[in-house]
């Protein structure tokens, strides 16, 4: 069982370093390619990192958005993931620019430090060291255990909120725009008005699903219905 | 007028050419006469009118188009011609209808006359005019014009003006311009100051004729609306003089530039010469200044600096920008002031080096003059919008404008101070960098991730088993509870107490019982035997064993529980090791080992 692991991480290892020679090459077809059977094997935050470039580099900048997203998700603080996707947010035609809540900022930025798998370790780790210490108190009665184990819990409290925004994230239908312009209707068909023109890397909330449509959001809250070939979920 | 010589051969060289191309024709078209149905022939010819033009005179040149029923003929296309100004174009239309073996001919001939004037001096070439006519090209050929300084024509007179004044009256009524030098730099200020200078009263004075002071750019500085006269002497003689005019000219070109005549009509009244002659005579005339020649000097070409802008006089610059901040990308505009005295209005927008992260706009232009001095001065603004494209100091570096000094006769660099803004909230958000230092010329995204020896999945192994440390943290939690209860019992529960340390107790008294039969010591091995299951019963029981009788014990154990045949063992054990200790000479009837193990049974079973 951990030698199957180990020969498939080997192989997404192999098939990365085989995009990344592509990449470099200037073969961006062939990159995506690697990529893409990497990560059909092992999901690396790199390996969608180096993909968002390869779509990017062929002009696709919603696809590139979504793996750089993914990349996000694995890791909040992967520096080169972060430039790229504001880098991208900027590149993208439609900038909506909403100037968000300073306190939300910081409260975003203070839940997203820690990727969701290392916020759920280190939740269970930080009740364990509670428990540990309040057993101390409990034995041996020392105020300083008792203390020491709400700091614990207060770090559990941080790790437990952390998942859970992430989770809700995960769960929120994000979805990009991934064609280059395409048309939203007032409806699911294409006989209904035409309300909005949207373009490639736009960031949607989809709210509904009808034969072949997605209900989109915008984050302003415009919104329309749009063919699903053109929107592709993040998650 | 002159006709070069040359050109005049040529010419008829030229003629000759047509004539013989033109028979020709004739005999190609009469050769192909049956089958002229394809297109009408054109005749497509281009003249002027000399080919030998002054500087700032007109020529015209005449394009005609003739043939057999062309109707719908479009206008010829003229060559460019970068040496002339086109002043003005019209067309005439002749047709002439004639009658040869019975059949009608109808020639029409269309000329266009385009009235050019050339813009210098030398020998320029008109280049061929074309026209397509019917899926055909047709061309002209080219012509040769000389453009020679001066005039080489005067102005025909108009014919409805009245006569000259000649004569005597020429002495008596004149109009003078009075240029302040003559000779300048290009771009220099000069005063040209009308006046009229007469002997007679005039009466009807009208301006017919201004001139138009073409290669200057010109400001009128004085307008008389009413004649004041001043004595004034001219020439020997005394005249009525009044100012007309005081112009500002500001040389265009170079070179020799003349200022045309000015020419005025009046009627002169004359003092009655007897006393018969009661009103005295009227008599209108046209009176015309004489033409100024102005010597314009070109600006040295030798130092002339790269940011010269064109300027001539003495100037100051100033740059000031209008806000300090900019916010979410709003324009600030950079005002550079040009103020002084000459040609201010012939300057040109300063070249802007270029700067990091802003956009420059073209800039909005404001003149004001001051002409009350007799010098023209004032000030040109340029206003920049200054576009930032990233947040941060936006250092807008010295802006260096030469000029010319026609007093020093040197250029002169004028150079502005720094001027900075900050701007924050800008669309695209990089961080913008001093213009003089490092230079961005562009973002894009991050290189990709390097090779890897071995890969990790993202979730990573860890998380597989992280829910286990919540059940662990609990058991914990619950331990450290129950050791907790067990603690306070072993302090406040003396039974408890007594019961949780007499396993431990008989333990040690066991081994020390043990240690007995290892050295044979009969009497200490019972006695410590009996003591420690005495001991041991106590304890589980919270008994004290020394105050009870053995029957007083048996009755006490059996209420706690414990079954009659162990209890019996259990005494008889007790009583053995009694009769041993306390009945010297008697034997057991087993052997220390057997008892020890009879013991340990029993324990368990307790």
């Amino acid at each position: 069982m951990i030698l199957l692991i180990f020969v498939v991480l080997n192989e997404a290892c192999e098939l990365y370093n085989a995009g990344n020679k592509y990449y470099a090459e200037g073969n961006f077809q062939n990159a995506i390619e690697c990529y893409e059977k990497a990560l059909s094997l092992c999901q690396n935050k790199d390996i969608y990192y180096n993909l968002g470039n390869a779509y990017f580099k062929m002009g696709k900048i919603g696809k590139a958005l979504i793996q750089y997203r993914r990349a996000y998700f694995l890791c909040p603080r992967d520096g080169d993931v972060n430039y790229n996707l504001s880098f991208l947010r900027n590149f993208r035609a439609d900038r909506i620019t909403s100037i968000p809540n300073p306190i939300a900022q910081i409260l975003n930025s203070l839940f997203h430090y820690f990727s969701m798998a290392e916020a759920f370790v280190y939740s269970a780790l930080s009740f364990l060291f509670f428990a540990i210490f309040l057993s101390l108190f409990i034995i041996g009665r020392n105020k300083l255990f008792i203390w020491i184990a709400f700091v614990g819990l207060l770090f559990f409290g941080y790790f437990f909120i952390t998942t859970q925004v992430w989770q809700g994230e995960r769960n929120s239908n994000s979805g990009v725009i991934i064609c280059g312009e395409c048309q939203a209707f007032s409806g699911p068909a294409e006989d209904y008005k035409e309300v909005l023109v949207i373009h490639d890397g736009t960031e949607v909330k989809i709210r509904d699903e009808r034969n072949d449509y997605y209900l989109i959001q915008l984050p302003g809250g415009l919104g329309g219905w749009v063919k699903t070939e053109n929107v592709a979920r993040v998650y | 007028m002159k006709i070069n010589p040359e050109s005049k051969i040529q010419n008829l060289k030229e003629y000759e050419n047509y004539k013989f191309q033109k028979l020709i024709c004739l005999l190609l078209i009469f050769l192909l006469i049956p089958l002229k149905i394809f297109a009408a022939e054109l005749n497509f010819l281009a003249s002027v009118d000399r080919t030998t033009v002054g500087l700032g005179e007109t020529f015209t040149l005449n394009v005609s188009v003739s043939g057999e029923n062309i109707s719908g003929v479009p206008s010829p296309q003229l060559p460019d011609l970068p040496d002339f100004n086109v002043l003005g174009r019209s067309s005439s239309q002749s047709t002439s209808i004639s009658f040869i073996n019975g059949k009608m001919t109808q020639q029409t001939t269309i000329t266009f006359i385009y009235t050019l004037s050339p813009k210098k001096i030398g020998r320029f070439t008109i280049g061929p005019c074309r026209i397509d006519y019917q899926g055909k090209t047709y061309e002209t050929q080219s012509i040769e014009i000389e453009v020679v300084k001066g005039a080489t024509q005067s102005p025909p007179p108009s014919t409805a003006t009245p006569p000259k004044a000649t004569g005597q009256l020429e002495d008596a009524i004149m109009l003078i311009a009075f240029p302040s030098r003559r000779e300048v730099y290009q771009g220099e200020q000069i005063n040209v100051e009308f006046y009229l200078y007469t002997q007679y009263d005039l009466d009807d004075l009208s301006l017919t004729k201004l001139p138009s002071f073409s290669g200057f750019w010109s400001e009128i500085i004085y307008d008389a609306d009413r004649l004041r006269y001043q004595r004034k002497t001219y020439g020997g003689k005394t005249y009525y003089a009044s100012l007309l005019k005081t112009v500002a000219l500001f040389p265009i070109t170079s070179g020799n530039l003349t200022i045309e005549p000015m020419e005025m009509v009046a009627t002169i009244i004359k003092p009655p010469r007897d006393f018969f002659d009661f009103f005295g005579t009227a008599q209108r005339i046209t009176i015309t200044s004489k033409p100024v020649m102005i010597n314009v000097l070109p600006l040295p070409e030798e130092g002339k600096p790269e940011n010269f802008c064109g300027g001539v006089g003495n100037f100051t610059m100033s740059a000031r920008i209008d806000r300090d901040t900019s916010r979410q990308g709003e324009p600030v505009n950079l005002i550079i002031k040009i103020s002084g005295a000459g040609n201010i209005k012939l300057i040109e927008k300063p070249n802007l080096p270029s700067i990091p992260n802003l956009r420059v706009l073209e800039p909005e232009v404001k003149v004001n003059l001051d002409k009350s001095s007799g010098t023209i001065k004032g000030t040109k603004e340029f206003r920049f919008p200054l576009i930032p494209q990233a947040d941060g100091m936006h250092l807008i570096p010295e802006i260096f404008l030469a000029y010319f000094n026609p007093k020093k006769k040197t250029y002169e660099t004028l150079k502005s101070e720094k001027v900075s803004f900050v701007a924050s909230g800008s669309p695209q958000s990089t961080v913008a960098t001093d213009a003089g230092g490092l230079k961005i010329l562009g973002s894009d995204i991050r290189y990709i991730k390097p090779d890897k020896e071995t890969i990790k999945s993202g979730t990573g192994s860890l998380l597989r088993f992280y829910f286990l440390l919540y059940p662990i943290s609990i058991l914990i939690v619950v331990i450290s509870l129950i050791y907790q209860r067990h603690q306070i019992k072993l302090s406040q529960d003396r039974a408890y107490a007594r019961k949780f340390m007499s396993g431990k107790l008989f333990k040690k008294r066991f081994q020390q019982v043990y240690e007995y039969m290892k050295k044979n010591d009969q009497k200490n091995f019972y006695s410590a035997l009996s003591k420690a299951i005495m001991n041991y019963i106590g304890d589980r029981f919270n008994l004290d064993t020394g105050a009870l009788t053995t029957e007083q014990l048996r009755q006490e154990l059996l209420s706690r529980g414990l079954s009659s045949e162990i209890l019996e063992d259990l005494f008889g054990i007790i009583t053995r090791c009694d009769t041993v200790v306390y009945s010297p000479g008697v034997e057991s009837d087993i052997s220390m080992a057997e008892l020890l193990e009879k013991t340990k049974k029993i324990m368990e079973h307790l």
